[in-house]
């Protein structure tokens, strides 16, 4: 009997062999599909980050001040350095001054008027060749707080940045703003020293370094 | 080999064979029967990076609008990541807003913008946290 059950279980064991050996194998599909999901996954990413670049190189900007002027050319100094932008036929010109818009032309640019050109740039030599040319003062963004006060004139000591003389004079649009979002009219005097404020600004032909205040916004707390 | 062993041999077989054809035909008909095997292998999903994005950064993040871009179009949108749960303010040349992040960092507002260059600030208004970022966005003039 004990011979009976033991070729019994020999054969049964034999017989069900390939069975346990499939079950036991890991199958190779979901790691195949795995490494699939990630190829195109990588494909996709490479995809969006060419679109991108596309992107930015199609419309892109440069803005500064204008060095030298050509024929149908000319460079302009930039915060990334000097750039070269050239123009065509199809390159449109407007100045903006004090609220309003002209058409203007190529001729009406002079050397050390600030412009923002809106163009395609070549990748290989980072030229534009520009669609619309904007000549506007170029106005910058400010955010600090008040290290000190005198006659309208306020010193403004960027976040981790340097400190910036910000005359707030009449012709600026005064505000104040609570955290909830409420926003009110505001008088020199709420400006008051280690307040919070927020200025867009353009610098003083005179006096580069100084900028006057087209508006100036103060965080109430 | 005597009698009783050749029995023993194809009772075992038989019944070993019939198994193996149950379990091959049951696979045929059920093909997820397998099942377990395959999710034992299968690693688990790594997370987002825009669900961990916020929880690690500590200043403010602007990745609408793109810096140095031109728009068609006036209001833009301003999205980007900071601290969970601040307050911001986005501050722009022809407006401004006062914004919250999510409980993920995620922060999204409209803003006007006048023609020519703007250079927007987005500010987070946490004492502890706080930071600017800045971008530069140009309104083209549509004749």
């Amino acid at each position: 009997m004990k011979s009976f059950l033991t070729i019994l279980a020999l054969c049964f064991t034999v017989s069900l062999a390939p069975v346990y050996a499939i079950v036991s194998t890991p199958s190779a599909a979901p790691a195949a599909t795995s490494a699939a999901s990630k190829k195109a996954q990588d494909l996709l990413d490479r995809v969006a980050t060419k679109v991108a670049e596309l992107t930015a190189n199609l419309r892109r900007t440069y803005s500064g001040s204008v060095g030298s002027l050509g024929k149908t050319s000319l460079t302009i100094t930039t915060p990334e350095g000097e750039k070269s932008i050239s123009t065509n036929e199809a390159t449109t010109y407007y100045r903006l001054k004090a609220g309003s818009r002209s058409e203007t032309a190529f001729t009406g640019i002079k050397a050390g008027d600030d412009l923002v050109a809106i163009g395609t740039i070549d990748p290989q030599n980072g030229e534009m060749t520009a669609k619309q040319i904007i000549l506007k003062i170029k106005r910058s963004n400010f955010v600090g707080t008040i290290t000190a006060v005198n006659n309208g004139i306020v010193t403004l000591k960027e976040l981790g940045g340097p400190q910036t003389q910000i005359d707030l004079n009449d012709a600026t649009s005064l505000k104040k703003t609570t955290l909830a979002g409420k926003v009110s009219a505001a008088t020199i005097s709420n400006f008051a020293l280690n307040s919070q404020i927020f200025v867009i600004a353009y610098a003083d032909s005179q006096k580069p370094t100084d900028f006057l205040a087209l508006k100036a916004l103060l965080l109430v707390r | 080999m005597d009698k009783e062993k050749t029995i023993t041999i194809i009772i075992g077989l038989t019944a070993g064979l019939v198994l193996a054809g149950v379990y091959f035909g049951a696979t045929k008909i059920i093909p997820n029967l397998r099942k377990p095997v395959e999710t034992a292998i299968i690693q688990p999903a790594s997370p987002k990076a825009e669900d961990t994005k916020g929880a690690s950064i500590t200043g403010v993040d602007i990745s609408d609008p793109v810096d140095n871009s031109s728009i068609t179009v006036s209001p833009v949108t301003v999205s980007g990541t900071t601290t969970p749960n601040a307050t911001l303010l986005i501050f722009g040349n022809a407006e401004e807003k006062i914004a919250s992040s999510d409980a993920k960092g995620n922060f999204s507002a409209t803003l006007k913008l006048e023609e020519g260059e703007n250079e927007i600030s987005v500010t987070n208004l946490d004492p502890n946290n706080s930071s600017v970022a800045k971008r530069h966005v140009t309104l083209e003039i549509n004749p």
